[in-house]
């Protein structure tokens, strides 16, 4: 009898610990991961195969006037590689102009971005130098839209727990790696980045990055935010995203991103991206 | 009147004694207040700016604020270079090496442009290049050979960044227009804060103009930086309306300092010279000097910024107010036996106070006449003067007798002074004789004079050159004619064409007609220096890319037709990489900018200037947009127009009130107005003076006039004064006119002396404005002694011939007996 109540507690408290253990939320886990290992989950994290959205593009200028541009966009993960095609719809001036972009991952390979002028009936390529550049004279450049390479830059956590409506966050602090600091500097513009990571969905909800001037007296900072938080499909998608300009503590500009009729994962055809689409239109 | 006047003199006497009883309470209570002024002065601010000419509110200088807000600052500081040969290579090398200093290690600046950065803008087949020109610098002959052909093809860098004759290079600095609150540092998280809202709100950091101090720093920065790099290969010059303005303030400032110390030392000598004793020379100086400190601390106190001209104000407060200490010590000293301090000074202050206190308010209104300027500066040396002169009047009525009373004097007993006086009396009475005996031949020959002369008044032209109030040998001023002369103007008018509403500069129509503009403005050309070396504008930018666009082909630098292209070719080049847009055009692309280069030229010169592009701006856009024309070069000109009216109205306010006062204080209305001629004749010479000569009216001379006015005016009511109480004495003209020569006549020329010296004074100065206005000032003064011993005596024995009343002559000596 001793013996069965014996094994009997131990295959249920193996079952238990099993149990607990494989159920253990990925939170606990993360106790143990560096700033580069959150960086990378944030990457990694799921934003589907594929995304069709809407996005409304709202300028915001110093003296709060607003300028307003509806968009269609398509974008298709091909492994690390990420193509997109981007139509606008209004205003009517600038309609039926497109944007077509692949962001390769081989960084010795320059990315493709591509503007398609309907009244000059013809596409013109974006200068590959202009990573840094806006992004349709938004605040966001095209190294924002597509990300930052992680390899190029070094992470520490300034605090490992820090609280943002509500929400438990690390607070991570990256600078470009020295023996890359030229390269990512004429990339993305930035010497510093403060990055603020959701720790329960592994989203960064915040940044604030440190952009160079050739002024040296003009101290530039950007600041990025996420709202509208909310799983599509079962992915985590926020569908408000902002990026304000400040110089020297003054906001010269602001941008801010607004998701909507958001579908991932859902037939987005190869043919689409490609510069004969462009003039074309959307499907 | 008569009684009244006795009653007032009596009433002076009285208050004599009251002071001289209460003499140490004075003196603390001085002293007290002396302290508190003192404590106010460090925060005194200076303002040299060219907006500071205008009042804060002024319609004009909103404009402008609201131009810098959207565009940033006009002013520009030009470097420029000039070496054997622009297209070497070691040159280019050096000038990048120049160009990436400045930008590493200037403060306060937006912008650093020259032909490093400068953009370049073209097209392949398939892509739209907007660059820097020298993104990689030429490394062979053959790339700057091409490098050259690009520049020399391209007209936006011309006129610009290297002249007309490719012999000069200039790099521009922009300084930011305004300057916010330090960096807080990075651990600020307000970055966040307005996320949910989709309108920030403003900023918590103030909005502040770029101080006169921060100006500085940046100009001796850039100066540092040019010093390393100045050499035989590499010359460079400084110049600008920023480094312009900066050295005025400079130079003017120890102008100020060095006149202020040596009107004090003129006055010592001349005060020596006069007493020949200690306390002849320190209390008068004490009285003047305490009235400067305390209109400066009222200036602090009233949070008053010291401008351009205020820089006059204490060398004229002390010439002013010594006038009336030297009168009343004079008097003392006259009347004190060694024996009853007290009785002396009420004697004294019966004899002096009432003219003094005439003279003083007469001064005092005449300066006041200004505080309605719409010249700021201007207002500001009316009122601070004027309140200067009433405050010297309560300490010589004050502070002045205490002193007196307390300090230990020696009576008169000087016959050797008396001796040396007896040429000068001599002179004097000469010239009573000549205006008695001969009163209508001194007014005719006066009358002609005035009459000849006042032609001149109708050559009278109005100037404000602020370029040439440097001598013509100075660097600032030689740097920035020759910029002028090779990068055609180094200010700017702005004009901006508000087409009122979101993307109207899409309109094809619309920028035919900006180009259009441009083309007609670029062709001004007045012959008298007033040209447009260059204009910029959107229109410019637009033909760039339209020409990139289409194989950088020549005939493709026009506006294209279609509404539709325009929108995406701007779209275009804000992808490109290039937020030049931001210079020219607001974000809506609703109002653009068009900027014209012009050289310093004489802001009245502008006046046509201007009136020539509204008409251009009108006839070009009609109703279809709002044009506005702003920019520093545009302050100036407003800045002449309002000094022109200030003069007007001042001059009349001046001479109206004045001469009420001279009518109450003869109690004679036909003797009061003509008191009035000797006080307006002197001005009128000078004025004609300069306009025969050909010196021009501007901000200083403008104030001639009115301290003129007040001076002349002073020895006029001294003199009449004097005069009426020796002729109700003696009935005799020709007596009271000498009598009057030996008591206020000396006291006149001696002031006069004193006057006249202090302005001329500033002929020391190292600006020719000042130098002008201390020689004429000076004159005037002369003018004004001379009319005064000339005119009015001659005016005065016409007016009482055949009144020599035995009558009268009786019953004045009965009074004056009574009254001894």
């Amino acid at each position: 009898m001793k013996f069965v109540n014996l094994s009997t507690r131990l295959i249920c408290m193996a079952t238990i610990l099993f149990t607990v253990a494989s159920t253990l939320p990925a939170g606990l886990e993360s106790a143990e991961l560096s700033a580069l290992e959150v960086m990378q989950a944030v990457e990694n994290r799921d934003d589907g195969e594929t995304m069709i959205s809407k996005l409304t593009m709202i300028l915001i200028d110093k003296k709060k006037h607003k300028r307003v541009r509806k968009i269609m966009g398509f974008r298709k993960d091909y492994g690390k590689d990420v193509k997109s095609i981007n139509f606008f719809l209004s205003p009517p001036k600038i309609k039926n102009t497109s944007f077509l972009s692949y962001d390769w991952d081989d960084e010795n390979k320059e990315d493709d971005n591509w503007l398609y002028l309907p009244a000059l009936r013809k596409d013109k390529r974006i200068s590959a130098a202009g990573k840094k550049d806006p992004f349709m004279g938004s605040d966001f450049s095209y190294s924002d839209m597509n990300g930052l390479e992680l390899i190029d830059w070094q992470y520490r956590f300034k605090k490992r727990s820090v609280k943002i409506k509500g929400i438990d966050c690390w607070a991570i602090e990256g600078v470009p790696k020295k023996e890359r600091a030229d390269k990512v500097i004429e990339e993305t513009g930035y010497w510093k980045t403060e990055t603020w990571v959701r720790k329960d969905i592994f989203m960064a909800i915040r940044s604030k990055l440190y952009v160079v001037e050739e002024v040296k007296s003009n101290k530039k900072i950007k600041y990025f935010m996420v709202g509208d938080i909310t799983q599509i499909q079962g992915i985590w998608t926020a569908k408000k995203l902002s990026m304000k300009t400040t110089k020297n503590k003054r906001t010269e500009h602001r941008t801010i991103l607004l998701f909507d009729d958001i579908v991932y994962n859902q037939g987005v055809d190869d043919a689409l991206f490609n510069r004969q689409q462009m003039k074309i239109g959307p499907p | 009147m008569s009684k009244i006047r006795a009653r007032i003199e009596t009433g002076m006497e009285r208050f004599g004694e009251f002071v001289f009883d209460k003499r140490w309470f004075v003196i603390v209570f001085t002293i007290l207040l002396t302290a508190f002024m003192m404590s106010r002065l460090p925060q005194l601010k200076f303002d040299m700016s060219t907006e500071g000419f205008l009042h804060e509110d002024d319609p004009q200088n909103l404009v402008y604020s609201d131009f810098k807000a959207q565009f940033g600052k006009d002013e520009m500081i030009i470097v420029m270079i000039s070496p054997k040969d622009v297209f070497d290579l070691k040159f280019l090398h050096k000038l990048k090496g120049l160009h990436d200093e400045l930008e590493n290690s200037l403060p306060y600046i937006k912008e650093v442009r020259s032909l490093i950065n400068a953009r370049k803008t073209t097209g392949t087949a398939d892509e739209l290049l907007v660059e820097d020109l020298m993104e990689t610098m030429p490394k062979s002959e053959e790339e700057l050979a091409a490098f050259k052909q690009y520049v020399v093809n391209h007209p936006i860098y011309r006129n610009l960044l290297i002249s007309e004759d490719g012999s000069f290079a200039t790099v521009i600095i922009e300084p930011v227009a305004y300057t916010s609150a330090e960096d807080s540092g990075e651990g600020d998280e307000n970055g966040f804060d307005d996320f949910d809202a989709d309108d920030s709100s403003e900023q918590a950091p103030d909005r502040q103009v770029l101080t006169n101090k921060e100006n500085a720093e940046l100009i001796a920065a850039v100066s540092n930086i040019l010093e390393k790099y100045n050499d035989d290969s590499f010359p460079l010059r400084m110049s600008g309306s920023p480094v312009v303005t900066s050295y005025l303030k400079f130079v003017m400032q120890g102008d100020m300092k060095r006149f202020t110390g040596l009107a004090i030392l003129t006055i010592a000598i001349f005060l020596f010279i006069i007493f020949r004793r200690f306390s002849g020379v320190i209390l008068p100086l004490i009285i003047v000097i305490l009235s400067v400190i305390y209109a400066f601390a009222l200036i602090s106190i009233f949070g008053v910024s010291i401008k351009i001209p205020t820089v006059i104000l204490p060398s004229f407060l002390l010439a002013i107010g010594i006038g009336a200490s030297v009168h009343l010590v004079a008097m003392f000293y006259h009347v004190y036996r060694g024996d009853n301090k007290k009785a002396a000074i009420a004697d004294a202050l019966g004899h002096s106070g009432l003219p003094i206190v005439m003279t003083s308010l007469t001064t005092s209104i005449s300066l006041a006449s200004f505080a309605t300027a719409k010249v700021a500066p201007i207002a500001d040396i009316g009122i601070f003067a004027s309140l200067g002169v009433v405050m010297s009047l309560a300490l010589t009525l004050l502070l002045l007798p205490s002193l007196l009373a307390v300090v230990p004097i020696k009576p008169t007993i000087t016959p050797d002074q008396g001796e040396r006086l007896s040429r000068m009396d001599r002179v004097l009475l000469r010239s009573c004789d000549l205006a008695v005996d001969h009163p209508w031949r001194v007014l005719i020959i006066s009358g002609l004079i005035v009459g000849f002369l006042s032609v001149g008044l109708l050559r009278l032209e109005f100037s404000h050159d602020v370029l040439r109030w440097y001598k013509k040998q100075s660097a600032v001023r030689q740097n920035a004619e020759l910029i002028d002369e090779k990068m055609k103007g180094s200010l700017t008018v702005e004009i901006v064409i508000d087409t009122g509403v979101e993307n109207g500069l899409y309109e094809p129509e619309t920028m035919h007609k900006l180009d259009e503009l441009s083309k007609k403005i670029s062709r001004y050309d007045d012959k008298k220096g007033v040209f447009v070396g260059k204009t910029m504008s959107l229109a410019d930018m637009l033909k760039e890319i339209h020409q990139a666009l289409n194989e950088n082909r020549d005939d493709y630098y026009v506006i294209p037709d279609d509404l539709q292209l325009i929108a995406q070719e701007f779209l275009l080049f804000e992808n490109s990489g290039s937020n030049d847009f931001e210079d020219v055009v607001d974000s809506q692309f609703r109002k653009a900018r068009l900027t014209a280069k012009v050289p310093w030229s004489d802001s009245v010169s502008y006046v046509s200037f201007i009136s020539s592009v509204r008409s251009d701006a009108a006839e070009t856009f009609g109703d279809s947009a709002s044009v506005t024309i702003t920019g520093l070069v545009v302050l100036l000109m407003v800045a002449v127009d309002a000094m022109m009216q200030s003069m007007a109205t001042s001059y009349t306010i001046a001479f109206v009130f004045i001469t009420i006062l001279m009518v109450i204080l003869i109690g004679d209305v036909k003797l009061g107005l003509i008191s009035m001629i000797p006080n307006i004749v002197p001005i009128v010479i000078t004025m004609g003076i300069m306009g025969w000569v050909g010196i021009n009216l501007d901000m200083f001379s403008l104030l001639i006039g009115s301290i003129a006015i007040g001076l002349a005016v002073d020895d006029t009511i001294h003199y009449l004064h004097n005069f009426k109480r020796y002729y109700l004495r003696s009935g005799d003209v020709r007596e009271a006119v000498e009598h009057t020569m030996m008591t206020a006549g000396r006291a006149m020329l001696v002031t006069s002396i004193v006057l006249t010296t202090g302005f001329w004074l500033f002929m020391f100065s190292s600006m020719n404005n000042l130098f002008n206005f201390g020689l004429l000032t000076g004159f005037t003064l002369i003018f004004a002694f001379l009319a005064d011993i000339l005119i009015v005596p001659a005016i005065l024995t016409l007016l009482t011939k055949g009144k020599t009343d035995s009558t009268v002559h009786e019953s004045n000596r009965l009074s004056t007996e009574q009254h001894n």
